[in-house]
């Protein structure tokens, strides 16, 4: 089965630091939909806190999301 | 040269360095701002702070947040950015925003609204490390798909 890749930053490197996490996924679903998927494997509360982004957007909810995507689930920011 | 230069890096660079980039002879203000690692927060005494960033949307969204502060103050403005990954010790730049415009008044707005937009859209993260040998990361803005803050126009 095909999967989508989710690259973690910040408070979720202690679900793999440096290391996307691979989630099955057999055809395109809503970022909504995905976000469900990821609960059983990341920490719920930061995740429902997080946005997600390609390297050139930040995604809304009802994005679609395809097998083979790369995706990065971003916890609330705190730069400077 | 391009009136933009942002840059994502672990590279240790000086204030000097980066002000020297700006270079615009019609330019009579030239505002620096420097974010430093600060030995404590919150009560708890810090050692240093390792930073974490998507790097590529964190570039493209620091070019964006400087083209902005262009339409609100001036085409010309000239901004260099840099901010650092990695571990920053107490006492070293995390951040630093060079801005240059013809009088100073566009160079405060446009420098303090390139912090005010960084601190709430750029994904960026700070990893905190105490002296008792804690590390936590810190809590921070939750990023949405519509960037721009409305509350930091002129």
């Amino acid at each position: 089965m095909e999967s989508v890749k989710i690259q973690l930053f910040g408070a979720f490197r202690k679900h793999g630091d440096g290391v996307a996490l691979e989630l099955p996924l057999a055809k395109p679903c809503s970022l909504a939909v995905l976000k469900e998927l990821l609960a059983t494997h990341l920490d719920p509360e930061l995740l429902r806190e997080s946005a997600f982004g390609t390297t050139t957007d930040i995604l809304g909810d009802d994005a679609i999301v395809s097998p083979g995507q790369t995706l990065a689930v971003l916890p609330p920011v705190c730069g400077g | 040269m391009s009136n933009i230069h942002v840059q994502v890096s672990d590279a240790v660079i000086t204030s000097q360095e980066i002000t020297g980039l700006l270079d615009n002879p019609g330019h009579g203000a030239q505002i620096l701002f420097s974010g430093v690692v600060r030995n404590s927060n919150l009560g708890r005494q810090v050692n240093g702070v390792s930073y974490d960033a998507f790097a590529p949307l964190t570039t493209r969204t620091l070019h964006e947040i400087c083209v902005e502060a262009q339409s609100k103050w001036g085409a010309g403005l000239q901004f260099h950015v840099l901010h650092r990954t990695g571990l920053v010790q107490v006492g070293e730049a995390s951040l630093l925003i060079a801005v240059s415009a013809p009088h100073r008044d566009e160079a405060y707005k446009a420098s303090r609204y390139v912090i005010e937009q960084i601190k709430v859209r750029a994904p960026i993260w700070k990893k905190e490390h105490y002296i008792d040998g804690e590390s936590e990361w810190l809590k921070g803005h939750a990023l949405c798909s519509h960037p721009r803050t409305e509350e930091a126009s002129p």
